[in-house]
């Protein structure tokens, strides 16, 4: 059969032709005037391999490399310390609550970086509540700025996650094998340490993944919370857009080494997991066991502690959102001055932000639900796969990169889109895009294909019965995964902060300002940072079973 | 459905590859106009590969399916009038079982009052009156069974294709499932072709037995035939119901083996040489001489 004929015969060719080329555009076009953009000397035409040297030799971007690496690595095993013991205790012991505990993991997962490092600096920086108060009281602290406060704000910012992925990978251990090990004459404590951490094992190191790379992808966090101390995005950003020390070459090449690292992260990750995901999942749930009195009043004072902690910055921002601000201090008397002005004048932010993610998502679950089907439903020999690949891969892309090379790729005729709405709807789409088809995957997973062929069957032509079988069976699976990647893209940050314009200023943007303390509009900050706590926390809250199962499955 | 239309299925030198392994290798059948034929066959022997061709589901690399003595190799499954189980049954969980029954009644716009009237005829024939507005989610495997044949029959197709759809069944109600199923195709009088990998299953309700193994058809018969005289050693040991002995035939037309002889009245003509004999329960058969 000639190409042609395959293509008349086979609309979805057409369908998984046309996205190849949009994704190949969209995605690795960028990346690829990277490539190109990091060998070359800033005067773009001189061959260099200096852009990559001084990443290991220049002592500003060696640190910055540094950075971002001892950043993520000790805030993953903090976050491990912290959240793992606790995780195992709810799942394996006697403990009230699980239900909320495990509600309130799963909110403090949504929360973006960027706002939990506003509310720490409102806390603890120069001028934070609690550092005034300390000083007040005759202790000697100066402020969270600097490398461990970075490493304080994500942790924070990871725990719950790791909380909710090790406990599930917990509860799925077959008690079966762990009172095996008993039988054999392991003390409890014993057959938990041989059998059930090493049989969790698989999903804590997913949760250590997922950790690692958020925090190397994060430039809200180190931003905000770093003061002198760069990170890698950070770097990128000021390499990029500073007025002064513009240099392209730098900026490429470290986008590249960041793309380049996530790449490594995520082929480590298949390699140690590769063999390792034991069927664990027996038909019988562990017994939850009993705890003495003492124990049980430890274990509920850690969790306490623990959202405490994880949830300080939603508290934080709340409270600040009823002072009035005097310069960047809260201060008496409460007020609800904040909201007034958000109300009266200031809500095009907030519609910015609500038009760009809506139309960011629609656009991201119908290309991911169009990608999803070539994938599951077509055994394509090249496109299958590479459709796949090309929709993932954007998961390894962070943001300040990401709009980087849309900036690069995109700023010429005739595709001049910088400086306008449309690079942000891109840079979202783009951004988003593994994720919706990650939802649109599973939710075709779920549907037999012999029900569209039963449709078919009784004369429904392909497309009638894509429509009436399998397209009303997977919806409800879409609005699902649309309104996470409705919420991710609300709280988007680092490629907007690259991407936006007077008239497409975003929630995130407004509140940005306001902790690195520039603009003068604090009370605004805080009351948009409540609306987008809001805009965030009710729709996940009516999504938030299906999104357990979805975070986990991912 | 009054008067049974008898419609005629044949297959002729079909191939189909997948990858680099044959699924079909040249399978050439004349299914009769009313008649029940089973495809039986170890799983991976092209069963089901053949009975999709039909449907039209997977599209032959070479050969040709005729349905009422029309080619209908390059007809699309949508247009091609057959009715498919599947072994899942592939109901709509998102339907009624009325609206699952009525779907296909529904693409060809008959009237409402129409639909309605063969829906519940249809339901009535296979036993579910009253459950047309269950969920088939509520329903025991045997009543899904029975939407589904429902869906499929109520469209008066010309042939009716049923994958392995007893098999997720338990052993009393597949039973039953099965008396009933004969009981209808005889009475609709519909051609129907049947895959399954039961041996009973097929002895006891087809008029024919197609045996394949490695995408060939090994043996294509009668029940009793296939039974009491396997084609060939595979089919033999298929079925299960024969041992096959090694030996050389004496004057007497008896069976000489390492292990003593064995009285069989074979043909004189076999005298002095080395045969294979299929023994079963009832009869013997030569497999090769």
């Amino acid at each position: 059969m000639s190409f042609r004929e395959r293509l008349a015969r086979d609309p979805w060719l057409v369908v998984a032709l046309v996205l190849g080329i949009l994704l190949f555009g969209l995605v690795l076009l960028p990346q690829l005037w990277l490539v190109r953009a990091s060998f070359l000397e800033p005067d773009g035409a001189t061959f260099t391999l200096q852009g990559f040297v001084r990443y290991l030799t220049a002592r500003r971007y060696r640190s910055a490399l540094l950075n971002s690496l001892a950043i993520g690595l000790i805030t993953t095993a903090l976050s491990l310390i912290v959240a793992v013991p606790l995780a195992f205790l709810h799942a394996r012991y006697r403990l009230p609550g699980r239900d909320t505990v495990l509600t309130l993991a799963t909110l403090s997962t949504a929360s973006p970086p960027f706002l939990g490092a506003y509310a720490w600096i409102l806390l603890l920086g120069w001028n934070g509540w609690l550092s005034r108060a300390l000083r007040e009281i005759g202790i000697p602290f100066g402020s969270i700025v600097g490398f461990g406060g970075i490493c304080w704000v994500a942790l924070w910012g990871a725990a719950g996650l790791v909380f909710l992925f090790a406990h599930d990978a917990f509860v799925n251990v077959d008690p079966d094998l762990e009172e095996a090990a008993q039988s054999t004459g392991a003390s409890r404590l014993r057959a938990h340490w041989h059998i059930a951490l090493p049989l969790a094992a698989p999903g804590i190191l997913t949760a250590a993944y997922l950790t690692m790379m958020g925090v190397l992808a994060d430039f809200g966090t180190p931003r905000i919370v770093g003061g002198p101390v760069e990170a890698l995005p950070v770097l990128l950003y000021h390499e990029f857009l500073s007025e002064s020390g513009q240099n392209p070459t730098m900026a490429s090449a470290g986008s590249l080494l960041i793309v380049g690292l996530s790449t490594a992260l995520l082929m480590l990750q298949r390699l140690v997991l590769a063999g390792r995901s034991y069927a664990v999942s027996g038909t019988r749930r562990p017994e939850r066991l009993p705890l003495s009195a003492g124990a049980r009043a430890l274990a509920l004072a850690a969790t306490a502690a623990f959202f405490l902690l994880t949830f300080t910055p939603h508290l934080v921002i709340l409270g600040s959102s009823f002072t009035t601000w005097r310069a960047d201090i809260p201060s008496l008397p409460l007020t609800l001055g904040n909201y007034e002005v958000l109300f009266t004048r200031s809500l095009r932010p907030v519609f910015t932000s609500y038009a760009l993610s809506a139309g960011a998502t629609l656009l991201a679950v119908l290309v991911g639900t169009l990608l999803a089907y070539v994938s599951v439903r077509r055994s394509y020999r090249l496109l299958s796969p590479g459709l796949s690949a090309l929709a993932t891969f954007p998961y390894l892309i962070p943001g300040t990169v990401l709009a980087i090379g849309l900036i690069v790729a995109f700023n010429r005729e005739p595709l001049r889109l910088t400086g306008t709405w449309m690079i942000l709807l891109l840079a979202y789409l783009i951004r988003k895009l593994p994720y919706a088809t990650k939802a649109a995957e599973a939710a075709l997973y779920q549907v037999h294909p012999s029900l569209e062929e039963a449709a078919q069957s009784v004369g429904a032509t392909p497309g009638r019965a894509l429509r009436d079988v399998t397209a009303r069976l997977i919806l409800p699976g879409l609005v699902t995964g649309g309104t996470l990647t409705f919420l991710m893209t609300l709280t988007e940050l680092s490629a907007t902060l690259m991407l936006y314009g007077a008239a497409t200023t975003t929630m995130s943007i407004v509140i940005f300002k306001a902790a690195l303390g520039v603009g003068g509009q604090f009370g605004l900050a805080a009351s948009t940072a409540v609306a987008m706590m809001v805009s965030v926390y009710v729709p996940l809250f009516l999504v938030r079973r299906r999104y357990t199962r979805l975070a986990v499955a991912a | 459905m009054d008067t049974p239309r008898r419609i005629p299925v044949r297959v002729e030198s079909v191939r189909k590859r997948f990858g680099s392994s044959a699924a079909l290798d040249g399978v050439t059948l004349d299914f009769p106009a009313g008649s029940l034929t089973t495809l039986l066959g170890p799983s991976g022997c092209g069963k089901t590969t053949l009975l999709r061709v039909i449907a039209g589901f997977v599209t032959p690399d070479e050969g040709r399916v005729f349905i009422a003595d029309e080619d209908r190799t390059a007809t699309p499954p949508w247009r091609r009038r057959i009715g498919f189980v599947f072994q899942s049954y592939a109901l709509w969980p998102h339907m009624t079982v009325f609206d699952n029954v009525a779907y296909g009644l529904t693409l060809r716009r008959l009237p409402r009052s129409e639909i309605a009237r063969q829906v519940e005829r249809m339901l009535a024939t296979v036993g579910l009156e009253g459950l047309a507005g269950r969920a088939p989610g509520h329903l025991s495997g045997g009543q899904q069974q029975r939407v589904a044949l429902a869906r499929a029959l109520v469209l008066e197709p010309d042939v009716l294709l049923l994958d392995e759809p007893l098999a997720n069944l338990d052993a009393r109600l597949r039973a039953e499932m099965r008396r009933e199923l004969r009981g209808l195709q005889r009475r609709v009088g519909i051609t129907t072709v049947f895959v399954t990998h039961d041996q009973e299953e097929a002895l006891e309700l087809s008029d024919l037995v197609v045996v394949l193994h490695q995408g060939r058809v090994t043996q294509f018969g009668p029940p009793d035939e296939v039974w009491q005289r396997p084609a060939s050693a595979e089919v033999a040991a298929f079925l299960g119901s024969a041992t096959v002995i090694e030996g050389r035939a004496s004057d007497r037309g008896d069976l000489i083996t390492g292990a003593g002889t064995l009285p069989l009245a074979l043909p004189p003509e076999l005298a002095g040489k080395r045969v294979r004999v299929s023994v079963s329960a009832r009869r013997y058969t030569i497999l090769e001489e």
